[in-house]
C-alpha cells in the first residue's frame, strides 16, 4: 500500500550537512536517540519523513551504524530532489483566504 | 583530540560573516535552532551545537554560493552582532572548526555560560541568536518542486 507523507513518522533535519553518495542517493547525519528524543525506537530500514519546521521535508530510510559505543541514525534519501520547499507561498495561502470571504 | 575552535578575539567581528540556512523570522524558528542545536556531530563527537557557514575574510556570497542549501531564505549575521545580542542574556559564544567533506567551511556555533558549553538551547539564547540574524533569499537553492 502506498504511504503518503502525511503518515510517517517525522524526524527532525535542518538538511545544512548533505553526503551525496556515488549512487545518487544522499545520507543525511541524524544522531543518536540518547542524545535525540525523535530517534528513539527507531527501526533499521523504517520509512521516515525529514522535516524542518516551515522550511524543507523528505522522505528517507533511515540506517544506524554503530558509532562511539552507540549508534548513530543517518536519513538516506533516494536523490537531493526528494528534498521539498514547503516555505509557505502566497498561493498557499490563497485557498484559505478564498473560503474565509465566501 | 579537542576539536579546535576559531579565536574570536582574532577575527574582524565587525566584518566576518556566518551564515545558517532558512528563515530566522518564521514562526517555528527557535524550534529549528534547538532541535539542529542538541544533535550530536557524526564527525566530532565532542562537539554540540549549530551548523554555519563561516570563513575568515569570506563574503556573504561566498559562504552561500559553497553551502548550496535547499532553503528558500538563509540567515546571516556579523559576528559582532552575534556576540553582542548573546553577551547581553549572560552568554559567550565558541565557533568550533568542523569541516565535511562537501563544506570546508562548516563551523559549529555553541553557546557557552560560565566556561561551559550548554548541552542544549536555552530559550533566551536562541532569542538573542535569532535578533543577530538577518534573513534574505538563497540565490543558489535548487528551483522549487511542486508538492505531492
Amino acid at each position: 500500500m502506498m504511504r503518503n507523507s502525511q503518515q510517517l513518522r517525522e524526524v527532525f533535519s535542518d538538511f545544512f550537512v548533505r553526503h551525496p553518495q556515488p549512487d545518487g542517493r544522499v545520507r543525511i547525519p541524524l544522531g543518536t536517540s540518547e542524545r535525540v528524543a525523535d530517534l528513539r525506537g527507531l527501526q533499521n530500514g523504517e520509512r521516515v519523513l525529514l522535516v524542518m519546521p516551515g522550511e524543507l521535508q523528505a522522505e528517507a530510510t533511515v540506517i544506524g551504524e554503530p558509532w562511539h559505543g552507540t549508534t548513530y541514525w543517518y536519513g538516506v534519501l533516494d536523490s537531493i530532489e526528494a528534498i521539498q520547499d514547503i516555505t509557505p507561498t502566497p498561493a498557499d495561502a490563497r485557498p484559505a483566504a478564498s473560503a474565509a470571504q465566501s | 583530540m579537542r576539536t579546535p575552535t576559531v579565536d574570536l578575539s582574532q577575527t574582524s567581528i565587525l566584518a566576518e560573516v556566518i551564515v545558517r540556512g532558512g528563515n530566522a523570522n518564521q514562526h517555528d524558528a527557535r524550534t529549528v535552532l534547538q532541535h539542529a542545536y542538541e544533535r550530536p556531530d557524526e564527525l566530532y563527537p565532542d562537539v554540540t551545537g549549530l551548523s554555519t557557514l563561516f570563513r575568515p575574510q569570506a563574503t556573504l556570497d561566498e559562504l552561500a554560493r559553497e553551502g548550496q542549501l535547499p532553503n528558500a531564505q538563509l540567515s546571516w549575521s556579523l559576528l559582532g552582532d552575534l556576540l553582542r545580542e548573546v553577551a547581553a542574556v549572560g552568554y559567550r559564544l565558541c565557533l568550533y572548526r568542523t569541516p565535511t567533506p562537501e563544506l570546508q567551511d562548516h563551523h559549529t556555533l555553541a553557546i557557552l555560560r560560565n566556561g561551559a558549553v550548554e548541552p542544549t538551547l536555552p530559550d533566551d539564547a536562541a532569542d538573542a541568536l535569532l535578533r543577530a540574524l538577518r534573513v534574505i533569499d538563497n540565490p543558489y537553492k535548487p528551483p522549487k518542486r511542486p508538492r505531492p
